[in-house]
């Protein structure tokens, strides 16, 4: 658990950083032209802009006021994200049916208390869901197995 | 062709045999989706989303758009049951059906409930038949430039009705253009901000992006706060359906001014079927002569808002089908897919592809009757699937959502920038900003970005020609007023926290 204890300054910060990369990048990478003939980067570079002025607002309206501040609660997140990894990760080189079973795993951690016989069922079940699904319902190409 | 023609073209088309089997298809997964609470409409909608891909364009969006209003039908049977809304739109609901459930009239609220949101769904289908070739042939004395504004006003209002200051919600548009601006420049084709990743060299998946957004960080904020619940399922069976006489007769007026709340907020722009159901609860209490049984099971106070919600969803899809607007995530969404099978909407879109555009609003009457067959016997069967544990369930939809993800295009790099989306949609939610108008900057920015430019060489370089033009001028004045609206209510509001925390 972490605790933010601004929310609309770290907000408002973010954006108005973001904006700024965004515009100093496409500034000195692309051709922005003119407003004749625009180039690839005048309207990006426009939007950068604005985002940067919109956080730049946010940030001061976060500085001024007082908010509570927020709870993170990190662990659900990095293991429901950390699974979708994993998937990404197995899924060409160890083919559908292992990718499943691990995410399945690897997301049931997010629960406090992970019962793990229902879990195996579960990975199963949805493999053959999946299988059952795509590739005999849809004809969609996935490699169940990749060996 | 006369409207009659049309008609019976789109009748014709509605009722090929895969249409109407996708159609119950849709509608089905819809309410099944619906029902369960912890999968939100958005999350539901991009999960069975890229099932869509492998049909027809005319099919994916008749299956799109049943999955869309299924979901509404279904939400309203956890907000009776479980006083826990199944869908956001639901929401009002549970005040008091859950009461009417605990009461014992489950059966009743779950019946009635079910007829005010087909009276409201053939309501909306009716204004959206009526109002949708008017729309297109005004449409189409747009030039780029009034598209532009149109646009412009369109992202903007959708801010300001979202949850979170209307500031933040402008800040995600302007992400999401970003977002959108990745990929292939307009007109030269060239790659524009791809770093070098070849992948990126079309684009960012929308699919991963709406599932990360929505699908995962909804799950991710879920966990450890849905459980295993128990309905409520006293008088659920066809005897309890069963009305009395006085509920019928309070249930006709607030069906009909629910109903025309619905179709006229549907319409617009940033509001949708959760805005007309919540206005129309408030509107039915402040009409009403008894407003103290509000909240403890009055007919009125679930009739009216289900009638609305329904009809906004049929009367939202008219400013996306005649404008190529969309006025919600939802049919963002459903542009996404128009875009993906190569159809761009827009009033052309009703003289070029009449057998898409008719075909899938006649599937409205289709689906839902197809609905209320759903509904009423079935009723039971539906409340068994409250009934799935949630650590069941958050798996099965996060795997189900990878490999919908990476089926779109064999791709694992599109599951990589799903998992991105996933960590921003979980960083937003924690920060407050709205996640909607992202997706709507997404899939509006390249639209945007072309109308912009094409403006500018019709005009030579003059950017006058916005505010030369009359309706350009009028549309980007209301957005100007709008957004001057949020930036001063946003100060106001952190004034106010700051003094009356001193204070």
């Amino acid at each position: 658990m972490i605790s933010i204890s601004n929310r609309d300054l770290v907000g408002g910060l973010l954006l108005l950083l973001t904006g700024l990369t965004v515009s100093v990048y496409v500034y000195l990478n692309y051709d922005l032209g003119t407003f004749r003939r625009m180039g690839t980067g005048m309207f990006p570079f426009a939007v950068g802009v604005l985002l940067t002025l919109i956080g730049a607002i946010l940030s001061l309206n976060g500085a001024r006021a007082y908010s509570r501040p927020v709870q993170v609660a990190l662990r659900p997140a990095m293991l429901i994200l950390g699974g979708v990894a994993i998937f990404a990760l197995t899924v060409d080189r160890l083919g559908a049916i292992v990718a499943i079973m691990l995410t399945v795993f690897v997301c049931a951690l997010a629960e406090s208390k992970p019962r793990f016989k229902a879990i195996a069922f579960l990975a199963l079940g949805l493999t053959a869901f999946v299988w059952l699904t795509f590739v005999v319902g849809l004809g969609s190409p996935i490699k169940m197995t990749a060996w | 062709m006369s409207f009659l023609d049309l008609l019976a073209l789109g009748l014709n088309t509605a009722l090929t045999p895969v249409n109407l089997l996708y159609c119950v298809l849709g509608v089905t997964l819809g309410m099944i989706v619906g029902v369960i609470p912890g999968i939100g409409t958005m999350a539901a909608i991009s999960m069975l989303f890229p099932i869509t891909f492998y049909l027809e364009p005319t099919t994916a969006l008749i299956m799109l758009a049943g999955m869309w209003y299924g979901t509404g039908y279904g939400g309203r049977t956890a907000s009776i049951l479980l006083n826990l809304p199944g869908t956001p739109a639901n929401a009002v609901t549970c005040l008091d059906g859950y009461p009417m459930a605990k009461q014992g009239r489950a059966g009743v609220a779950l019946f009635m409930t079910t007829i005010a949101s087909f009276v409201g769904g053939c309501f909306g289908t009716v204004i959206l038949m009526m109002f949708s070739p008017v729309v297109t042939e005004y449409a189409l004395r747009f030039g780029p430039a009034e598209y532009f504004s149109l646009m412009v006003l369109g992202l903007v209002a959708s801010c300001m009705l979202s949850d979170g200051a209307a500031l933040k919600g402008i800040a995600m548009v302007v992400v999401g253009i970003l977002l959108g601006a990745i990929g292939s420049d307009v007109y030269t084709g060239l790659p524009r901000l791809t770093f070098g990743i070849l992948d990126l060299s079309g684009g960012l998946s929308i699919i991963a992006l709406a599932m990360g957004i929505f699908g995962l960080s909804e799950i991710i904020s879920s966990i450890g706060r849905v459980n295993k619940v128990d309905p409520l399922s006293t008088g659920v069976g066809f005897k309890g359906m069963k009305p009395s006489r006085d509920e019928v007769r309070r249930s006709w007026m607030p069906v009909l001014r629910g109903s025309s709340l619905g179709a006229f907020f549907g319409t617009l722009p940033g509001t949708g079927p959760a805005v007309a159901s919540f206005l129309s609860y408030a509107v039915e209490k402040r009409v009403s002569k008894e407003p103290q049984r509000f909240g403890k099971g009055a007919i009125e106070g679930i009739m009216a808002p289900e009638a609305a919600d329904n009809s906004a969803e049929m009367t939202s899809f008219i400013p996306t089908l005649t404008l190529g607007i969309p006025g919600s995530a939802t049919m963002a969404l459903m542009i996404g897919v128009l875009m993906i099978h190569g159809i761009t909407p827009g009033p052309m879109l009703a003289t070029t592809q009449p057998d898409l555009f008719w075909g899938l609003i006649m599937s409205f009457w289709i689906g839902n009757i197809v609905l209320v067959i759903l509904n009423v016997p079935l009723i039971g069967v539906w409340v068994r699937l409250l009934t799935i544990p949630y650590h069941l369930l958050y798996p099965s939809i996060v795997v189900i959502i990878c490999v919908g993800c990476y089926s779109v295009g064999f791709s694992a790099f599109d599951v990589w920038i799903l998992m991105l989306f996933g960590l921003l949609g979980f960083i937003m939610h924690t920060l407050g900003f709205p996640a909607a108008p992202m997706l709507l900057g997404f899939v509006l920015g390249p639209m945007l970005e072309e109308n912009f430019r094409r403006a500018m060489q019709l005009s030579r370089g003059n950017l006058e020609t916005f505010i030369d033009r009359p309706i350009s001028l009028a549309l980007l004045l209301v957005s100007a007023v709008l957004i001057g609206l949020a930036v001063r209510s946003s100060i106001k509001a952190r004034r106010e926290v700051a003094l009356g925390e001193k204070g």
